[in-house]
C-alpha cells in the first residue's frame, strides 16, 4: 500500500478510533487531530501526511477553516481532504467544497466507498507528485538552458562580427529569423587587395543550424589571409563540414572573389539560387548557375572545386540571396518568388538590397517569416577599401634582440631542393621579418645560387642566352650537385644595427672564387631582353648594401627591416 | 611543385604558380606555356595567388614565355601578386612589359 499516512480530525475519540481501526484493516497508517487548529499544525509538521479525513464540526477550528488554510498553505504537496459529515443538506456540504475540500463521504461511514475514496485519492495525489518531480527537473534543465544560450550567444557575437572591413563595394543584409542564424555573410580583403565574399545558408536555422557557422567562418578569415584561391577556400571549408557536420545537414553557399581592379570575378556556387549580375542602369544581364553540390556533402575524392571566372563590364552589380527571400510568403500562403525578385532589380537604384528588403517586409506583412533571409550586393569595378588594407602591426611592436643564425651546408645538402626556401620558413616566426619574407628569398636565393653555381660548380651565364640554354643551364647545375664531391657554402644571418633594425645576409663558398667586378659590370651592361643577368642588379636595389671580399667568395648584404 | 595551365572559354589561358617559384620550376613552366593549343590563345593569365618566394630566374622564365609567344600572343598579364612580389616585379622594371596586377 502507499507509505503516506492519513490524518484522522475529529473531536470524538469514538469516531477517531473507528476510523484507525477501519484504515488499520486495510494497510494504512493514521495519525489523529481533536479540532481544526491541531489538524493545521500536524500537517504543517509532518510532510508524511498524505491525506486528511475532516470532521466539519469541531471545538477551537471547525473543518472548514483548518481546510482552508492548509490548502491556502501547504503549497510545495498536494493534500487531499475529505469530509467526514452527517450533515446532508446541500448548502452545507457545498461549503465544506468550497472552502477546498476535495470530497466528502456522510456518517455513518460504508466502510467499501471509505477505501475506494481514499485509494482514488492517494492514487491522484501520487500523481501530483510525479508531475512536481518532472516539473522540478524541467525548470532546472530550462534554467541550464538558458545560461548556456547566454554563453553561446556571446561566443557567437565574438565569433561571427568579424565583418569589420570597410569595403565600398559590398553592401550586405543578414536577417536572423531566431536568436542565431544558419546565414553567413564572410567578406575579407584579400593581401593583394582585392575582395572575398561568401554567402551561405545551412540547412535548417536556429542553434544547430549556426553552430557550422564558426567554423565556416576561421576556414573563410584564415585563408583569405593567405590569399588562397576560391577554389582552395570552397575545399577548405568542404573538408572542414564534411568532417564536423551530420550527414542530413550541409551548407549551401557562393564564395567569390573580385579582383583588385574589379574585372575579374571568380565564383564558385554549390546548391544556392542563381547569382544575378545586372547592368549599372539595372536589369539582369546574365545569370550565374550553380556549378556544385552544397558543402559538406561530398568526400575529398569526389569534391570538385573547380571555380568559373566572369569579367564584368564596370558598373556591373552582383545580387547574392538565400532562400529566405524568394520563399517569404504573405497572408495567402502565397510565395515572393524569383519573378517580384527580378521585377525589382529591372529599376535603376542606390541599393538593391535596401528596396528588397523593404519589399519582401511589406510582402510578408502578415504572413510568417520561415527562413533566414540574407542578401549580398557586390559592385564590380575598383575595389576601394575604405579602411585600408589592413595592417599587421604585431610586427612594429615587436622587442628585436640581436641574433643570428648560421648554416653550414656541405655537398650532402647543398642539393636538397627548396633549401632556401625552408631557411626562410625557419625565419617565419621571428615577428620583426615576417613582412619581408619575401623579398628576403629573393636576396637569399640569388646570393646562394651565385656561391653554389658560380663559385662552386662553375657554371656558365651564358647558356642562359637561349631558352633551350636556359633549360640546360639548370639540367648541368642538378648534375654537378649530384657530382659534386666536396665543397660548402656558409649562409649566415645576424639582426645588428643599435636598433637591430638591419639584417647582414652572408654568403661565403669555398670555391676558386670569382672575378666579381666584371661580372658585376656585365650585369650593368645587358640588355633588358635577357632572361638571365638580373639578380645582383635586383640585389642593389633591394639591399643597402652589397659587397664581395675574399676574392669573391664571400658576399655580404644588409638589408633594412625598416 | 605544380604548376597547372588551364584554357577558360574565348581564348584566356590560366597558369597557376605554386607558393615557390623559382628555378625548380624551369621545365615545368615551358610545359605549362608550350603545351597550350597555340591558335586560339589571346590571352595568358599567370596567377600568383598563392605565390610568395620568387628568384631571378623566375623572372628569366617569364621573358622566356613572352619569347616564345611575342608574334602570336602579346598579352600576358600576371595576377595577384601580393605586395613584396609586386615590388620585385617594380624593381626589376617588369610593369613595362607585362601586365602587373
Amino acid at each position: 500500500m502507499s507509505d503516506m499516512k492519513v490524518l484522522i480530525v475529529d473531536d470524538h475519540q469514538y469516531n477517531r478510533n473507528l476510523l484507525a481501526f477501519i484504515l488499520e484493516d486495510f494497510g494504512y497508517q493514521s495519525s489523529f487531530a481533536c479540532d481544526g487548529q491541531e489538524a493545521v499544525d500536524a500537517v504543517t509538521a509532518d510532510p508524511s501526511i498524505g491525506m486528511v479525513l475532516m470532521d466539519v464540526n469541531m471545538p477551537v477550528m471547525d473543518g472548514r477553516e483548518a481546510t482552508r488554510i492548509i490548502k491556502e498553505t501547504i503549497t510545495d504537496r498536494f493534500v487531499p481532504i475529505v469530509f467526514v459529515t452527517a450533515l446532508d443538506e446541500d448548502q452545507a456540504l457545498s461549503e465544506c467544497l468550497s472552502s477546498g475540500g476535495d470530497d466528502f463521504i456522510s456518517k455513518p461511514v460504508n466502510e467499501s466507498v471509505l477505501i475506494a475514496k481514499i485509494a482514488a485519492h492517494m492514487r491522484t495525489a501520487k500523481l501530483y507528485q510525479e508531475l512536481q518531480v518532472t516539473n522540478k527537473s524541467l525548470s532546472y534543465h530550462q534554467r541550464v538552458m538558458d545560461r548556456e544560450h547566454a554563453i553561446v550567444e556571446h561566443v557567437f557575437q565574438n565569433g561571427m562580427q568579424r565583418i569589420d572591413l570597410q569595403c565600398e563595394n559590398l553592401k550586405y543584409r543578414i536577417s536572423p529569423m531566431s536568436m542565431f542564424n544558419g546565414d553567413v555573410v564572410l567578406a575579407a580583403p584579400s593581401p593583394s587587395g582585392g575582395l572575398y565574399v561568401l554567402l551561405g545558408d545551412f540547412t535548417g536555422h536556429g542553434l544547430s543550424a549556426a553552430i557550422g557557422c564558426l567554423p565556416v567562418a576561421d576556414a573563410f578569415y584564415a585563408m583569405a589571409n593567405k590569399q588562397a584561391s576560391v577554389a582552395d577556400m570552397a575545399t577548405e571549408i568542404n573538408h572542414k563540414l564534411q568532417s564536423l557536420l551530420p550527414s542530413n545537414m550541409f551548407f549551401c553557399a557562393a564564395i567569390l572573389e573580385l579582383s583588385l581592379n574589379g574585372d575579374r570575378l571568380s565564383y564558385w556556387v554549390g546548391g544556392i539560387n542563381d547569382l544575378l549580375l545586372l547592368a549599372p542602369d539595372g536589369g539582369v544581364v546574365e545569370r550565374l548557375q550553380a556549378q556544385h553540390m552544397p558543402l559538406g556533402v561530398l568526400d575529398e575524392g569526389e569534391f570538385d572545386a573547380a571555380v568559373d571566372v566572369v569579367n564584368p563590364a564596370p558598373g556591373t552589380r552582383l545580387i547574392v540571396y538565400t532562400d529566405g527571400i524568394i520563399e517569404s510568403q504573405n497572408e495567402q500562403g502565397e510565395m515572393f518568388g524569383e519573378e517580384r525578385l527580378e521585377a525589382l532589380l529591372s529599376e535603376p537604384v542606390d541599393s538593391y538590397i535596401d528596396l528588397i528588403a523593404e519589399t519582401v517586409t511589406h510582402f510578408r506583412e502578415g504572413g510568417e517569416q520561415t527562413d533566414d533571409m540574407s542578401l549580398v550586393e557586390l559592385e564590380c569595378g575598383p575595389v576601394i577599401h575604405s579602411d585600408g588594407l589592413p595592417v599587421r602591426e604585431e610586427a612594429d611592436n615587436a622587442i628585436a634582440l640581436p641574433w643570428k643564425l648560421s648554416f653550414h651546408l656541405t655537398a650532402l645538402e647543398l642539393g636538397k631542393k627548396d633549401l632556401v626556401a625552408d631557411i626562410i620558413r625557419l625565419l617565419g616566426g621571428n615577428l620583426t621579418l615576417r613582412s619581408h619574407l619575401d623579398i628576403l628569398f629573393t636576396v637569399l636565393s640569388e646570393l646562394f645560387s651565385n656561391a653554389l653555381e658560380h663559385g662552386l660548380l662553375q657554371l656558365d651565364s651564358s647558356l642562359k642566352e637561349s631558352p633551350d640554354g636556359f633549360e640546360e643551364y639548370y639540367r648541368q647545375r642538378q648534375q654537378r650537385i649530384v657530382d659534386l664531391a666536396e665543397g660548402t657554402v656558409d649562409v649566415s644571418l645576424a639582426l645588428t644595427g643599435t636598433t637591430s633594425n638591419k639584417l647582414q645576409i652572408k654568403v661565403t663558398d669555398s670555391g676558386s672564387g670569382f672575378d666579381f667586378e666584371s661580372l658585376q659590370q656585365q650585369n650593368a651592361e645587358e640588355s633588358s631582353d635577357f632572361s638571365f643577368g638580373r639578380g645582383i642588379e635586383l640585389i642593389h636595389t633591394l639591399c643597402d648594401s652589397l659587397e664581395y671580399t675574399d676574392g669573391g667568395r664571400t658576399v655580404t648584404a644588409i638589408y633594412r627591416l625598416d | 611543385m605544380t604548376i597547372t595551365s588551364k584554357s577558360l572559354s574565348d581564348g584566356q589561358c590560366e597558369i597557376s604558380l605554386d607558393e615557390t617559384f623559382d628555378f625548380n620550376c624551369v621545365e615545368d613552366f615551358r610545359k605549362a606555356y608550350e603545351s597550350v593549343d597555340q591558335s586560339g590563345v589571346k590571352k595568358f593569365i599567370i596567377d600568383f595567388r598563392r605565390t610568395h618566394y620568387m628568384d631571378s630566374s623566375a623572372l628569366g622564365m617569364l621573358i622566356n614565355m613572352q619569347k616564345f609567344w611575342q608574334d602570336r600572343c602579346s598579352d600576358i598579364r600576371i595576377i595577384n601578386t601580393n605586395p613584396q612580389v609586386k615590388k620585385i616585379f617594380a624593381i626589376s622594371r617588369f610593369d613595362k612589359k607585362f601586365t602587373i596586377e
